[in-house]
């Protein structure tokens, strides 16, 4: 997952100097991925729809200025992020997105890629992510779907780092839980 | 067993932020319990697994469709905003007047006449030299002192072929846009139907249509002196911004039955009032090679036309005058004009005797 990172650079890069096709595969590469996120800020699929489009002619409005981003990806979910929150417009709370979100699909993909999950496991897998609180779904998520690092993560939802540190091992030890793998003491 | 720190460790592994001195912790681990070996392993599976998606191919495709439809009009407002920049930029060096120059159009006609001397009187009268545009073109006149003169669709004007040297004299018919260089010794005199205009290093505008029966002037900046040729006396001194309107206009009377017209004289001193979208100036909006509005209401772009097309236009329904438009005309006609503006609101028109009226489609 990490090795999409030069690739998205290469992207902003490329968008900076008015290549609308770049923007053509960012869209490829992320619409689902800031779908899944937004989704779980504006509850409904059809603020998401809006918002997250936004958020792509966001980025090629301020096109001139993306050579200074440090970090794209995170860049591109914080506009994603902003979106959202206009979209529901939820100004008494707008700094803390994780307070108010809504539950959100999230669910392993069907085919089993590795032999070393069973699709029993992977059922029960499932259910529990399903089952996490949904803070700790949506740090998960993240991580989980766009690699992002601790850090990043804390950037994009306004937290601090040992938080999402937290709800990371939280969500790891559930999910173990889970297929009745649990470390004894 | 350490449990918080094993779970610790295998998040960070999972998440591909562990440190070499911690993945070497971590593999003690493996090695000392089975559990976490197998947790291990399946953690490690699970990575390898995406979530599966919460959009469809279509979702994709619906969005990606509006997305480029957005980029497309935010691209054409960007090239719009920079057309619009680049020609008040060009109104910016029209007025400081640097190399100014324009090409003389095709189908603009250079008469040279010569007058005969002699031809009875013993005044001899100056050789004048002539420009002359017709319906579809403008052209802008050098004039051998430095000065330049953009010339208006359908006029003429004359100026005396020793000019800067014997004096500065022009005639008008129609309509000029002058930037005159500044000559103390040499005063620049505008006669214009029965209007005189005494300059002496101005830029002004000056419309004086035949079929208009007024003649107007409009100071941009310096000074003029408008005086009436029947009272040459009475003379008018105008300040930048300021515009003068002399003439007759028809007055309808008052009664029905009587169907003649009264003329009665104008005099009308005015401001020039930039328009608040662009801050361009309706009097000289003709002198631009396009005409461009951004998101302009109708009442307005009324206005800029009327000027632009030498017409005049009438609103005959108040909904449609606030409706706003944003795009550049260039080579069109008034008729294919308006025929644009048709695709974008709902309206008719006639066009009778160069005058448009309009009416908006409930």
């Amino acid at each position: 997952m990490p090795a999409s990172k030069p690739h998205i650079a290469q992207l902003f890069h490329q968008i900076h100097n008015g290549d609308e096709s770049a923007l053509w595969r960012l869209h490829g590469n992320y619409f689902h991925k800031l779908f899944r996120f937004v989704l779980s800020i504006t509850g409904s699929r059809e603020c998401t729809e809006e918002a997250v489009n936004d958020s792509f002619l966001d980025i090629w409005q301020s096109r001139h200025s993306l050579i200074n981003v440090e970090n794209p990806e995170v860049y591109l979910f914080i506009c994603a992020k902003n979106r959202a929150l206009r979209q529901i417009r939820r100004r008494s709370s707008y700094d803390k997105v994780l307070e108010n979100i809504h539950d959100f699909p999230c669910t392993l993909e069907r085919t089993p890629h590795d032999l070393l999950v069973s699709s029993e496991i992977q059922n029960k897998i499932n259910q529990a992510i399903q089952s996490l609180p949904i803070q700790c779904k949506l740090i998960f998520s993240l991580v989980k779907e766009n690699g992002l690092k601790y850090r990043e993560v804390a950037s994009i939802l306004d937290i601090s780092i040992k938080t999402v540190e937290n709800q990371m091992s939280i969500a790891l030890k559930k999910l173990s839980r889970s297929i009745s793998l649990t470390l004894i003491s | 067993m350490p449990v918080s720190r094993i779970w610790e460790l295998l998040a960070k592994k999972y998440n591909d932020e562990i440190s070499a001195d911690e993945l070497q912790e971590l593999e003690l681990f493996l090695n000392r319990y089975q559990d976490v070996f197998q947790l291990n392993e399946i953690l490690s599976g699970l990575d390898d697994i995406p979530l599966q998606k919460v959009t469809s191919r279509t979702d994709e495709e619906k969005s990606l469709a509006a997305i480029k439809g957005a980029v497309e009009k935010s691209n054409n407002e960007e090239q719009l905003l920079a057309a619009i920049a680049s020609a008040s930029e060009r109104k910016k060096r029209l007025w400081k007047q640097v190399g100014w120059l324009g090409s003389i159009a095709a189908c603009v006609v250079l008469v040279w006449i010569f007058l005969p001397s002699g031809n009875g009187s013993d005044e001899k009268k100056p050789v004048m030299s002539e420009v002359a545009t017709n319906a579809g073109s403008k052209s802008t006149i050098r004039l051998p002192d430095g000065s330049t003169v953009k010339l208006n669709t359908n006029s003429s004007l004359q100026y005396n072929e020793d000019f800067g040297i014997g004096g500065r004299k022009i005639t008008l018919t129609g309509e000029a846009f002058f930037d005159i260089v500044k000559n103390e010794a040499q005063p620049l005199t505008v006669q214009a139907g029965n209007v005189n205009i005494t300059v002496k290093g101005t830029i002004f505008n000056v419309r004086a249509y035949q079929e208009d029966a007024t003649v107007e002037a409009s100071l941009i900046e310096g000074a003029i002196e408008v005086s009436e040729k029947s009272d040459p006396e009475r003379k008018i001194l105008l300040r930048p911004n300021e515009k003068i309107l002399i003439g007759q206009t028809l007055v309808a009377p008052a009664g029905k039955t009587n169907k003649v017209a009264v003329k009665e004289a104008v005099l009308e001193l005015g401001k020039i009032k930039p328009n608040p979208t662009d801050s361009s100036i309706n009097e000289i909006v003709w002198v631009e090679d396009e005409l461009t509005f951004y998101r302009e209401p109708f009442y307005s772009l009324a206005q800029k036309m009327e000027r632009w097309y030498n017409i005049s236009i009438r609103f005959e329904t108040e909904k449609i005058k606030d409706m706003s438009f944003t795009g550049s005309f260039e080579k069109e006609n008034i008729i294919e004009a308006l025929d644009a503006l048709q695709h974008l609101a709902s309206f008719t028109y006639s066009l009778e005797n160069k005058i448009v009226t309009i009416r908006g489609n409930e």
